[in-house]
């Protein structure tokens, strides 16, 4: 019992020193990216004729409430010539209805090469109005399933793939387009940048200003969002390690995709999957091949704000996970698949994956260690400590990153945020574990993409 | 007290003290800006009247000098003015030493941020006398940095500079050369010899082609001068398909048959972007002798070829007439790319009476499909 709990300290205390020095990688690559976000003269790669077209591809699963709202204030995004490819999922509600009344769609009979399997299509319609919209409506198949088929119908050699409910800065399409323009062979999908919502002021398809939201659940999500996006992606970027490039809001390489096979059909984590895959099929062909993190290329995000949404999609997420550890568990500790395969992949997978077995093991088996005395109690305490301490460094270390982009600066605001630096390792952090754990038994059919209720895009923070 | 103890406690120390450091950065954060965008509005109203009423400035100016942020006023403004209103501004840089003082900041700060700044200013100012300033930053460590100094060239434009630019050019990785290029193209028809014996010359030398040789290629195409041709001829004929597809787009200027006649026989080069950026070249020449060829180009497995045959067809006189023979084609793909071009003209009356009953027909046959749908 003794051995076995100081492991699971050990492990914690390895997996906040991995985190450590992650950060100190995002951080050198987060002061190159700055200054590109300065100085970066994005409006050269506007004028630029070296600046390829994309398909930018938004599936949509009854998304009534904001999807006319969502795709006005995507037709409005500075880059040379892209075009927007709608997925209308089977939505049970008024999607595709609204669309048609909104960009005036008319039916059209367009071929598609059937590169990438998915449902069936039952219409494609294109917008009447001066704007290139095409709106693919199918049988419900799943998020995977509709960005196949978006991929399919688009025209262009690359491809972005965003949510319905993300704001988009006016750039960011510019912005997660650049590392393809900048080196554009080796390059075969690029992330953005996710920051939530809540809290924030939007007009007219924009966020005006950035401020905190209420609640705390919401603010424990600032700061995950933070560690992740800011503390994390930029170092595994810097090591061609980034083992997700996210379905919410990613680009990629259309002809990689399709040699990928595409996105999984009717699985939870379609994104991490396609990453993998990606990995795995450049690997396998013996490319040389980039995927990478792009700091700057912004999009905001509705954070769930209450704790039912919020479990179910911790729950997906980790459901997603599972699914992505057993498809590709023949990649693990494989030194085939080089870096991805020795390092990158066994760390997600310990420390995203196992962790919470452990973590919940840990709060289980210590009091009991403790009470049996077969461990002395100072250093029971003495080593969760370390590990606190740490996990509160490394927060406040990815706040401090985000300081590059200047949010959250008012005296309210910054004291809110430190004190969710600190206080979301006691509560918040156990009920993640518990979900987490609870995804591990969780029954098919029970959770699927577009459960999280939409107040619509036009109606945050006013 | 035990070693764990002790690393508790400078844990614990680090934490607060980073809680606290983090919490003043904020605060000063907050402050600064707020002060900053006060001052800014008092320096654009002073500015603005400097400017629109040609006043004299006040000697309490000076004490301005020091504050970036009246540089980056200074700048802004200097971007939303033009003529007599920017040689008022340039003269009030030059009285605060401002230019000078950019000259210094450029060859001697340590700190990127300070050299961008001041390259950026000068690259705005464009001062003739800031040339060997700039060409010297084109040796500068940072790319962006460079970047603003070979634009900045390019902005006060004088030809000796266009050399140093292009030596420069070959050092650089392909993001940072393309912006050189970019720089290039802002020189004018003044980089069209140097840039054309580039190509020729290094085109001829080496194969592979030096990998910035596209971006030069590029650069002689968008300047559009046709003292190029012969340059963007062999460019065309080269074995690097990069070179191939940036000679193709260069050469969408109408200089002549044997330009025409090159472009037609890269219609079916084995790489498809080249043959998207000839279909797309051809529409520039406007000549009726391509029209059999990008009709078949309609065909090619490549959406994007499809859709610049397409485009071009419907810009060459008489292309209209085979984009309606192509909406039989067995082919499902070149008729769709047919249709959609069609469609795409909208509204556009045509001259000829029996065109315009087929564009009818057309619109007709859409609608009728559109109430079915």
């Amino acid at each position: 019992m003794r051995t076995l709990s100081l492991i699971i300290l050990g492990f914690f205390i390895a997996m906040e020193i991995q985190t450590a020095l992650l950060l100190i990688l995002s951080s050198r690559a987060l002061v190159r990216d700055a200054r590109t976000a300065k100085y970066g003269r994005v409006e050269d790669m506007l004028r630029s004729p070296s600046t390829p077209p994309v398909s930018l591809i938004v599936p949509a699963y009854n998304e009534a409430a904001g999807i006319v709202e969502s795709v006005r204030s995507r037709t409005i995004l500075s880059y040379p010539r892209y075009e927007l490819v709608v997925v209308n999922d089977g939505s049970t509600d008024d999607t595709l209805e609204r669309l048609i009344e909104a960009f005036q769609l008319r039916r059209v009979d367009l071929p598609i090469r059937p590169e990438l399997e998915h449902a069936n299509i039952r219409a494609i319609y294109k917008s009447g109005l001066a704007i290139p919209l095409t709106v693919v409506d199918k049988d419900n198949g799943g998020k995977g399933d509709a960005l196949n088929a978006g991929i399919n119908a688009s025209a262009f050699p690359y491809v972005v793939v965003t949510d319905a409910d993300m704001i988009f800065e006016e750039d960011s399409l510019i912005r997660i387009m650049r590392p393809f323009v900048q080196d554009r062979g080796p390059t075969v999908a690029v992330g953005g940048n996710i920051r939530p919502l809540n809290g924030c002021q939007v007009s007219m398809g924009r966020v005006t200003e950035s401020a905190l939201p209420k609640s705390v659940i919401e603010l424990t999500q600032v700061v995950e969002y933070q560690r992740s996006f800011l503390g994390s992606r930029p170092g595994w970027s810097f090591l061609n390690g980034l083992l997700l490039v996210s379905g919410a809001f990613g680009a990629f390489k259309k002809e990689a995709v399709i040699q990928a096979g595409g996105f999984p059909q009717h699985h939870l984590g379609e994104d991490l999957d396609l990453t993998m895959r990606l990995h795995r099929s450049q690997r396998e062909a013996g490319n040389d091949y980039r995927i990478v993190y792009a700091p700057n290329a912004v999009v905001w995000t509705e954070v769930p704000a209450t704790a039912p949404p919020l479990r179910k999609q911790r729950i997906r997420w980790h459901r997603g996970l599972r699914q992505v550890v057993e498809e590709h568990r023949k990649m693990l500790f494989n030194p085939r698949y080089g870096f991805i395969g020795t390092v990158a992949w066994p760390a997600f997978f310990l420390f995203e994956f196992v962790a919470p077995i452990l973590e919940a093991a840990g709060w289980i088996i210590m009091p009991i260690t403790l009470i049996r005395s077969d461990i002395e109690p100072a250093l029971v305490i003495g080593l969760l400590l370390v590990a606190l301490l740490i996990a509160i460094l490394n927060s406040l270390a990815s706040l401090y990153l985000d300081e590059r982009y200047g949010h959250f600066n008012s005296p309210i605001d910054a004291a809110r945020l430190l004190l969710t630096a600190v206080l979301e390792n006691f509560g918040p952090r156990q009920r993640t574990v518990w979900w987490r754990l609870r995804s591990l038994f969780w029954r098919r059919g029970d959770i699927d993409w577009g459960d999280m209720e939409r107040t619509g895009v036009g109606n945050i923070g006013d | 007290m035990s070693p764990l103890g002790r690393v508790v406690l400078v844990l614990l120390i680090l934490t607060v003290v980073s809680m606290t450091m983090l919490f003043l950065l904020k605060l000063i954060r907050h402050y600064r800006e707020r002060q900053a965008a006060f001052r800014g509005a008092v320096y654009i109203s002073t500015l603005g009247e400097i400017v629109s009423r040609s006043m004299e400035p006040s000697s309490d100016i000076d004490a301005w000098a020091d504050d970036p942020a009246f540089h980056d006023t200074l700048i802004d403004f200097f971007t939303l003015v033009a003529g007599e209103e920017q040689r008022i501004l340039i003269e009030l840089a030059d009285r605060l030493h401002m230019i000078d003082r950019f000259h210094t900041d450029l060859a001697n700060a340590r700190r990127i941020s300070t050299r961008l700044r001041a390259v950026a200013a000068l690259a705005v100012i464009a001062s003739p006398k800031s040339r060997p300033h700039l060409v010297g930053a084109l040796r500068d460590s940072s790319p962006e940095v460079r970047i603003e100094a070979a634009a900045g060239l390019s902005i006060i434009g004088h030809p000796d500079d266009v050399e140093a630019v292009m030596i420069a050019l070959e050092r650089e990785d392909r993001w940072v050369a393309e912006r050189f290029a970019d720089a290039l193209v802002r020189f004018g028809e003044p980089a069209v010899p140097t840039l054309s014996n580039y190509v020729l010359i290094s085109g001829s030398l080496f194969d592979p082609a030096p990998r910035h040789l596209s971006a030069v290629v590029r650069c002689l195409g968008q300047i559009g001068d046709p003292r190029a041709e012969t340059a963007l001829l062999t460019a065309l004929d080269g074995t690097d398909a990069q070179l191939r597809i940036r000679a193709a787009a260069a050469l969408g200027h109408p200089w002549g048959d044997r330009v025409l006649n090159a472009l037609l026989g890269k219609i079916t080069d084995p790489d498809w972007r080249v043959r998207a950026q000839v279909a797309s070249a051809l529409a520039h020449h406007n000549s009726p002798t391509s029209i059999p060829y990008l009709v078949e180009a309609l065909t090619d497995p490549a959406w994007w070829v499809r859709q610049n045959a397409a485009t071009s067809l419907g810009a060459i006189h008489g292309g209209i007439e085979a984009l309606f023979e192509t909406l039989n084609h067995q082919d499902r793909f070149a008729a769709d790319a047919a249709r959609a071009q069609l469609m795409a003209r909208g509204a556009r009356p045509a001259d000829d009476p029996e065109l315009a009953a087929r564009f009818a027909l057309l619109y007709e046959n859409a609608d009728r499909s559109d109430e079915a749908g």
